[in-house]
């Protein structure tokens, strides 16, 4: 995998950072900024649902851990790892929430699939949709997200946001339907 | 009479070595022409297969200074009708390139330093590139080549890079000099990193293209690459001669031409065309969209 010069790497991950900081997705001084590596946490305000000893609760927010590695931006550049409790089909979050980076699995294409236009804004947008939009027919081999699965296949997200009585805002509603990111690996 | 006959074959014989004893008296006959910017000049050549050795071929002959020669592979028996300076002795005892390439040098020319570097390119000290004044790839892959672009395009070494497929050929040079032009990395394609990633995931073995056969192994002749060899030479030296005069007066020295600047020159075998396709400037290029080193 090719990268690319050392102060256009820096540059280059400056405006990433600079970017998503008007997402209000980056947690508080989480920002480790090393020679060859730069590491973050980020809080993603979705709905979604968490499951502890057979109690399923909903959840809002959501914590990943992200470290960008030298060969960012090109393919593999990011390692993840998902460090709050999950319940759903494609995200197996981190057994000991430690920073670990590429310890916990997302299935999502545009992780795998980088594209030229993609950025860390897009990315992060992508893991808020994929948060909303589970797709519980290509599931993780991990027995709570096969769980999971069977859950999401039966009630669709929209219905069990009625049930567990969260309005959505308007403007929120609109924008995450404008992110959708299909999934179809 | 006699004295005469003698004072002309004295003169005949002192015209000849005056012509013929300089090894590059032809090339110095051409308008622009300046040796010592070829003999002081030191050239980076990435990957010595098939292309890499007609432009090493070239270069040693015309008289360069110094050779940087890249490459981590060692010599097969299926590289042997395409490698003027492989043999079949070096396939059998499995050389590694840049051993034989450089041995081959030095009997061509003597004169000529080559640095031998068994490396993958991602591994080689950065400072190379900064030692050189013309970089050219000669790859058979497109990561390597991003890689070689970016750090050409970062120095401001003017790049030549070249491919080849069967009938089929391509030459593209990328110098940072010139602002409004366009680098390898413009114009890559989510594909190209699609397949980045497959061989980074996957260990190659998920690459197959539509007839089953591996990507990996395309078809190569040596009359193509002697020909893309060629003119991605011919471009070295166009850089080599004319980039002073550049850098002083804003353009090309008209006696040494134009290298193609953010221009492929395609070349079709099988209709025997040439073509010159001008490269799109990416405004959002991961690479020439940000400064580069002063």
């Amino acid at each position: 995998m090719p990268e690319l010069p050392h102060e256009i790497w820096k540059d280059r991950i400056n405006n990433e950072l600079n970017n998503i900081k008007n997402l209000n997705v980056l947690a508080e001084n989480s920002i480790l900024k090393g020679n060859d590596s730069v590491e973050f946490s980020i809080k993603i305000n979705a709905f979604g649902f968490t499951k502890i000893q057979e109690d399923l609760k909903p959840k809002k927010i959501h914590r990943i851990f992200l470290k960008l590695n030298r060969q960012f931006p090109y393919p593999g550049g990011i390692d993840f790892s998902w460090t709050s409790n999950i319940f759903h089909p494609n995200i197996h979050p981190v057994e000991n929430p430690s920073r670990k980076p590429g310890t916990g699995y997302i299935c999502l294409n545009v992780l795998k699939k980088w594209s030229r236009l993609s950025d860390l804004e897009t990315t992060v947008k992508a893991l808020k949709s994929l948060i909303r939009h589970p797709n519980p027919d290509d599931p993780l081999n991990y027995p709570i997200c096969l769980e999971a699965a069977e859950f999401f296949k039966k009630k669709s997200m929209e219905d069990l946001e009625k049930e567990f009585g969260i309005e959505e805002k308007e403007n929120e509603e609109k924008e995450s339907e404008e992110d959708v990111i299909i999934i179809d690996d | 009479m006699q004295n005469n006959k003698k004072n002309r074959e004295e003169l005949k014989v002192y015209g000849i070595e005056s012509i013929d004893s300089d090894k590059f008296d032809r090339q110095k006959r051409i308008t622009g022409w300046d040796q010592s910017k070829i003999s002081n000049a030191t050239v980076m050549i990435i990957g010595v297969g098939a292309t890499g050795n007609e432009v090493v071929k070239n270069l040693v002959l015309t008289g360069i200074g110094k050779l940087i020669i890249v490459d981590y592979d060692f010599i097969n028996n299926s590289n042997l009708n395409r490698c003027v300076m492989f043999n079949a002795k070096s396939a059998q005892d499995k050389d590694y390139k840049v051993d034989v390439v450089k041995k081959a040098c030095e009997e061509l020319n003597p004169d000529v330093e080559v640095v031998a570097v068994r490396k993958n390119l991602k591994d080689i000290n950065k400072t190379l590139y900064e030692q050189s004044n013309v970089i050219c790839s000669c790859l058979d892959n497109v990561e390597a080549r991003i890689e070689a672009n970016n750090y050409a395009y970062y120095y401001g070494i003017p790049f030549i890079d070249s491919g080849i497929e069967d009938f089929f050929g391509s030459v593209q040079s990328v110098y940072s000099g010139v602002e409004d032009a366009a680098c390898l990395q413009c114009s890559i394609s989510n594909a190209d990193l699609d397949l980045m990633w497959k061989k980074f995931s996957c260990t190659g073995q998920e690459i197959t293209s539509e007839n089953g056969e591996t990507i990996g192994k395309i078809a190569t002749i040596i009359t193509t690459t002697s020909i893309i060899g060629g003119l991605q030479s011919q471009q070295v030296l166009k850089f080599l001669l004319g980039i002073d005069y550049y850098k002083e007066n804003q353009e090309w020295n008209p006696h040494l031409g134009t290298p193609m600047i953010g221009k492929q020159l395609t070349y079709n075998g099988l209709l025997n065309k040439f073509r010159i396709v001008e490269k799109i400037k990416n405004p959002d290029c991961w690479i020439c969209s940000y400064k580069k080193k002063k």
